[in-house]
Parts: C-alpha cells; sequence; structure tokens
C-alpha cells in the first residue's frame, strides 16, 4: 500500500504533463492513471487590469433604469439573444467562437486581493507580497508545470509589464511556492503605441534587441550584461540568484537559435496581420502571444492595460472617473480589435481549437455611476469569456440579475474558471502539487463549468 | 496469485517486444527534431510533432512515422517536406489530426490522404493546392475541420466538397488586402500652457496632483538646449530629458502635473502646469 501511495504521488508530480514525457515513465504513469483527452495544448490567458465593467463589455443592462444601464446601447451578436456593448462591434461578430459567463462573483473589493483571486484562484491569506515564495502559484504557473515546453522555450510567457497598483506591485502573477522556476518570463512587446498612463519596468524583462548584428556569441554577451544589469541589484539574495540563473538559462538558450527567437521577431510577421491586430502595444502583444504559442510556448498572459493603475488614470480598466469617455476612446476600441484580430488569426492557422483563451478581470464595476461619471469596484458579479481550446462557442453560462447586481443563474467563482481552464488543458484540477518543502497543496478547489 | 504474477510476465514481455520496434522508429523521429509524445486518451498512441525542432524533415524521415503506425496526431508545420513524401502516410489508419500548413504539398500529395479514414482535422494552409485537393478528399466521412487559408481553393470548390461532406467545416480565412490599418489621428493641440517664468508673480503648485492621462507638446524656441523636468506627486524633481534648440518633444504625462524647465546647468527657467487637453508648451526664447 505505501509502495502504491507512492507511485501515485510520483506520478502526479512528475507525468500528468505529457510533454517531455519519456517513454518508460509515460508506460509507468499509464499503469496507473490514464491522462485525460484534451484539445487545448496552449492557453492565452488576457487580464484586462483594473476591473473591466461588464455593463459594458459582455452583460448589457438595456431593461436597467438609466443610471445603472450607462450611455451606451447593446448591439446584436453573432449569436441569436445575445447581446454585447456598442463599442465591441468586431468581437460581436466572434461571439460563435466565445463561451461567455455572465455569474462569476467573489467578496474581494481590492484591486490587490482580486487580481490574487483571479490569477490563482484562491483567497488571498494575511499579508501577500509581490514575488512571495508563499503564494499560490498563478494559473500559468501551474500550466506551465503541467506542459512542459521543449528544451529553451519559456514553460510560460508573460507581457508586456507586471501589474501595479499606485506603486505597489501585485501578488499572483508568479508561481508562488511552485519556485523560481516556473515563475512566467517577463517579456516587453517589442512594438505598439503604447497605453497611455504609467507603466512600470522594474522586474527584470527579457527585452531581445533583435536587430543587433546576428553574430551569436556576440548577440548572447550583449543580452547576458543586459540581464546581469538588471538584475544587478538583487544578487544578494538566494531567491534573487536562483531567478537569475532561470533568466540567463533562457536568454541563452534563446540566442542559441530557439523558435522563440524568431517569434519575438515581430518584424517577420506579414505587415498587413500586424496591421489586423492593430498598431499598438495592445495588439502587438497578443500578435506576439500567437507566435510565441507557434513556438511552443504552452501559456502566454496579456495584461490589456497600462501596468498602474496610478489612481484611475491612464489607459487601465479602474474607471472610477470618466468611465464612459475612457471606455469609448481609449480601451474597448484597442481590446476589440487586438482580441478579434487575435481569434481570426487563431481560427484561420487552425489553432484555435488547440488554444484556449481565457478573459480575466479583478471584478466588475458598480451598477450605479459615481458622482466623476465613473463606475467603482464591484466583485459581486462580473463577466468573463472562453474562446477554442474545446469550448464550446455561441453561449452563455449563468445570468447576472436584471440590474447587474449579483448572480441570477449559475453562480461560480474565480477557482471555477480555473478549474475549467485546467480541465481544457487536460489537468486534472484536483491534482495534487508539492511546494519546495515537498507539502501537498491540491491545485483547485472549484469545479469546472460545463462548457468544455 | 502465481497465475497473475505469470499473466503479468507474458503481458509484460509481448508489450516489451512491441516496444523495441517502436523505440527505433522513435529513436529515428527524435534524431530528426521530432517530439514523440503518448497521445492523452489511447494506449500506445502518439502525438509526433516536427514543427518546433523538426523543420529540416525531409520526405525521407516520413517513413519513420509510418513504421510506428499508431499515430493519432502529426504535426508536419514548416518543415521541408514535398508531395512526394506523403505516400509514407497512407497507412496511417488511426491518424485523425494532420499538420501539413506551410508546407511545399500540392494536390499529388495530398491523394495520398484519400484513404486517412480516421482524419476529422486536416490542415493545408499555405500549401500549394488547389480545388483538386478536395476532390480527394471527398470520401474522408468523418471529416470535421478543413483549413485552406492561402491557398488556390475556390468557394466553389468548397461548396462542392460540402454536398460530400455536410459536416464538415471549411476554414478559407480572410482576404488580407481587405485588412485597413487604423488611420492614426494625432490630436491637434488646442491650446498654449501658460509660460510662468521663474521669479515671475505667478508661482507653480508645489507639486503634481494625479488625473486624467493626456499628452504635452513641449517646443524648445530659445537658441539653446533646455532640460525637462517633471515635479512629482512628493514635489520632487524627475529629469525626463533634454530638448535640443528648435525641437519638439511629445510627453505623456498627466493633467494637473508640473513641468520644470531648466537651462543645461540645472537653472530654472520657468514652469507649466497641464491642463485637462492635449496642448502645446511653447518655451519662450
Amino acid at each position: 500500500m505505501l509502495s502504491l501511495q507512492h507511485t501515485r504521488r510520483d506520478f502526479l508530480r512528475s507525468s500528468v504533463g505529457l510533454a517531455g514525457l519519456t517513454l518508460p515513465t509515460f508506460l509507468k504513469a499509464q499503469a496507473i492513471s490514464k491522462p485525460r483527452r484534451r484539445k487545448a495544448k496552449a492557453c492565452i490567458v488576457i487580464y484586462t487590469w483594473g476591473g473591466m465593467s461588464h455593463y459594458e463589455s459582455f452583460d448589457p443592462k438595456p431593461e436597467a433604469p438609466v443610471d445603472i444601464r450607462g450611455e451606451f446601447k447593446p448591439i446584436k451578436t453573432a449569436t441569436p439573444g445575445v447581446q454585447f456593448c456598442e463599442h465591441i462591434p468586431l468581437l460581436a461578430k466572434h461571439s460563435n467562437k466565445l463561451a461567455i459567463v455572465r455569474s462569476v462573483h467573489h467578496n474581494n473589493g481590492a484591486h490587490s486581493g482580486a487580481v490574487y483571486l483571479n490569477m490563482t484562484g484562491h483567497h488571498p491569506e494575511g499579508q501577500i507580497k509581490a514575488k512571495g515564495r508563499k503564494n499560490w502559484p498563478s494559473i500559468t504557473s501551474v500550466i506551465s508545470h503541467f506542459h512542459r515546453p521543449i528544451a529553451g522555450v519559456p514553460g510560460a510567457v508573460r507581457m508586456p509589464y507586471s501589474m501595479y497598483d499606485n506603486g505597489r506591485q501585485m501578488a499572483g502573477e508568479g508561481a508562488g511556492w511552485l519556485g523560481a522556476k516556473y515563475d512566467p518570463i517577463l517579456m516587453r512587446t517589442p512594438a505598439g503605441e503604447p497605453y497611455g498612463g504609467v507603466s512600470r519596468y522594474d522586474d527584470p524583462a527579457l527585452n531581445l534587441k533583435l536587430n543587433l548584428e546576428k553574430k551569436r556569441i556576440s548577440d548572447r554577451l550583449t543580452l547576458l550584461e543586459q540581464l546581469d544589469q538588471s538584475l544587478g541589484q538583487k544578487v544578494g539574495d538566494s531567491t534573487a540568484y536562483e531567478k537569475l540563473d532561470h533568466y540567463r538559462q533562457m536568454a541563452a538558450d534563446m540566442l542559441l537559435g530557439s523558435p522563440v527567437r524568431e517569434a519575438y521577431d515581430l518584424e517577420l510577421e506579414d505587415q498587413r496581420i500586424r496591421d489586423m491586430y492593430g498598431d499598438h502595444i495592445g495588439g502587438q502583444s497578443l500578435l506576439l502571444a500567437r507566435r510565441l504559442v507557434e513556438a511552443g510556448v504552452p501559456v502566454v498572459q496579456a495584461v490589456c492595460s497600462a501596468g498602474d493603475l496610478a489612481g484611475g488614470g491612464g489607459d487601465n480598466w479602474d474607471t472610477h472617473r470618466n468611465h464612459f469617455p475612457k471606455m469609448k476612446n481609449r480601451l474597448l476600441p484597442v481590446f476589440d480589435r487586438a482580441v478579434s484580430a487575435l481569434l481570426t488569426d487563431l481560427e484561420m492557422r487552425g489553432m484555435l481549437d488547440e488554444t484556449l483563451v481565457v478573459f480575466l478581470t479583478d471584478f466588475g464595476r458598480t451598477p450605479k455611476v459615481n458622482g466623476n461619471g465613473g463606475r467603482d469596484h464591484h466583485p459581486g458579479v462580473y463577466s468573463m469569456a472562453f474562446a477554442g481550446g474545446g469550448v464550446h462557442g455561441g453561449q452563455v453560462y449563468g445570468a447576472s440579475d436584471t440590474k447587474g447586481i449579483e448572480p441570477a443563474a449559475g453562480a461560480c467563482s474565480p477557482a471555477d474558471i480555473h478549474a475549467t481552464v485546467y480541465k481544457a488543458m487536460g489537468i486534472d484540477h484536483n491534482a495534487e502539487l508539492h511546494d519546495q518543502l515537498d507539502r501537498p497543496y491540491l491545485i483547485c478547489e472549484g469545479q469546472p463549468l460545463p462548457i468544455v | 496469485m502465481f497465475r497473475l504474477l505469470l499473466i503479468g510476465t507474458v503481458l509484460t514481455l509481448g508489450q516489451a517486444l512491441g516496444q523495441a520496434d517502436d523505440q527505433a522508429a522513435i529513436d529515428s523521429i527524435k534524431k530528426n527534431g521530432g517530439l514523440v509524445l503518448p497521445s492523452p486518451g489511447g494506449e500506445n498512441q502518439w502525438d509526433i510533432q516536427f514543427q518546433l525542432r523538426g523543420r529540416d524533415l525531409t520526405d525521407a524521415g516520413l517513413a519513420d512515422v509510418a513504421k510506428l503506425g499508431n499515430v493519432v496526431e502529426l504535426n508536419l508545420r514548416d518543415t521541408k517536406i514535398t508531395s512526394a513524401g506523403l505516400v509514407h502516410l497512407k497507412g496511417l489508419a488511426k491518424l485523425t489530426r494532420l499538420h501539413l500548413e506551410r508546407t511545399n504539398v500540392g494536390d499529388d500529395g495530398v491523394a495520398n490522404l484519400a484513404g486517412l479514414a480516421a482524419l476529422e482535422y486536416l490542415n493545408l494552409y499555405g500549401t500549394k493546392i488547389t480545388d483538386k485537393s478536395l476532390n480527394h478528399l471527398s470520401g474522408l466521412k468523418k471529416l470535421r475541420q478543413l483549413y485552406v487559408w492561402q491557398t488556390d481553393v475556390t468557394d466553389a470548390g468548397i461548396a462542392k466538397l460540402k454536398k460530400a461532406l455536410p459536416a464538415v467545416s471549411v476554414v478559407k480565412g480572410i482576404d488580407l488586402s481587405t485588412v485597413i490599418p487604423i488611420a492614426k489621428e494625432e490630436p491637434k493641440p488646442e491650446n498654449d500652457l501658460k509660460w510662468l517664468p521663474e521669479g515671475g508673480d505667478e508661482k507653480p503648485p508645489a507639486k503634481s496632483v494625479t488625473g486624467e492621462f493626456i499628452f504635452v507638446r513641449f517646443i524648445n524656441n530659445r537658441d539653446k538646449p533646455v532640460k525637462l523636468v517633471w515635479i512629482d506627486y512628493g514635489g520632487k524633481p524627475k529629469l525626463y530629458g533634454v530638448i535640443e534648440p528648435g525641437e519638439t518633444r511629445r510627453q505623456s504625462t498627466f493633467e494637473s502635473a508640473v513641468w520644470m524647465v531648466t537651462d543645461e546647468r540645472d537653472k530654472p527657467l520657468g514652469y507649466f502646469v497641464t491642463g485637462r487637453e492635449f496642448a502645446r508648451a511653447i518655451i519662450p526664447k
């Protein structure tokens, strides 16, 4: 009995991620449990930082009183009976690829807690710190643990910057107790008009200078020097040192001919495809996401927002003031074009059913428009969406009530959303993972939604 | 108990013998840069991928794939295979997903796929195929997804295939010549910010206050370079850059921000306080 337990643990720890399995390990694993059949081989997480209004996106409320329904009108989508906000007209044509969830809710009205909850699937306990090794791992880190890439390809990439709230970096984007090896690699999107407002570049980011001369050795040295400089101040403690090795290794691997290097060079892409995504960092990030997935990166996260909420100023979704003009003029057009281009592109390349696209955000916005023409934080109910990866498009799961205040049907939690992602990715959401002290954790407390 | 053990041994032996053949093919595929992954949900079934490390694969290398037999997924994207190589795929009776996109495959090659009865997914985008290929595919009853973007396949050809295979979804993609780039509209500065000279009557606020994001266009009309310094939310100066004589700098900032202009030796010359709109900030002579 003891030995059986041991084998099962080995299996869960080393073998569920099928890529990178050796034949003997696989056969050993197969004797114990059958891997799940899955369609999705890669995942793209799109995070609208600050809390995207459900009213002005996937859940308009045209029947609600004027002080709740806001200034915008609903439009028809490609799915009969389903309406979106009028300012995402391109996305409305892709509704047949989308599974909209209109009934996510939680009880954390602070950005720091809400982003942690939506990125890790777990409620924060006590003081959470950015990059803390006691944190739960992000969904991207967990996916990269199970879907191992080939050598020289990062397990997870996030871009174009980390999430900050008034200068304070948020917890939830890193690998936490899974260890630095599973921290997503931060990459700077090398093109596109930046989001207005404040975006911070404090983290070491892979920022490959691809237009330098192509001699491998000199390139390699230059990049390693750049990385050393950006990490220079932090080499003192051992965690930072471990991470340095991780980045250095990745940098060296990538320079020695990994497909990732080619993927990063957006100049190699057809100009018309680049135009389709839009000459904005929001669009070019999603184009880069597609190219990274093609190069074998299992999971990519793109923050579609300025990096720092900066008190609600700038191009982020924390629209406490001037909500309607900001949504209409700055946020929704970039989002609509970029995401629609991604769905079109993935579809015509035959990649959509192998690539799960997940839209996450902190929370929704309040029903009543406040005195500054804004909407405040509202975790009581909000919307998110899935596309591709075996998820059935053209459906809406759950509903909010007539005023968009709380779930009216199919109430679900961020953990349930995570369980759904894991299911689509062929990962057992009840799998056990171990921290660096070998303590076991169940990766997810939610239940998959019946949409995969 | 003993009998169970015996059966176990026989099974293991048999498995091991079959595995030896497979192992030789697997080793050969790996030598060509292919990944051989156990396919989830099936026993001894393989998902073979050449698109990441095996892009130098040529037709000859496909013989190893044929030897492995139980291949359910095969990805040959971006490899150097041609139509001639596809003859090796003829016997892959369990193949459900086949990626041939962005290769030199043409109609002659696709003819070899006509007997792949299990095929559900076939990706041919960016190949040399025409409507003739669709004729070869019309007997594949399980085919559900077919990708033909950037090929010479026509709408008429697709319509004909759909008559034979009503359940198939054919993705032809968009015509890229119809993509219209977003017209970049540079907002026009509507007003000029007031120049508050150092030592003048009107003093600027001691620090910036956060507000909405805007742009300001600084124009240096002096005959010497100036330094552009933002006074932050705590009242501390932060250097943003140098503007050469006659030059213009487009600066992202916020409303109610205080900007100080100094000479090259950091001697303050004057200040601007941003408003709510995109504006010009003219540094006087």
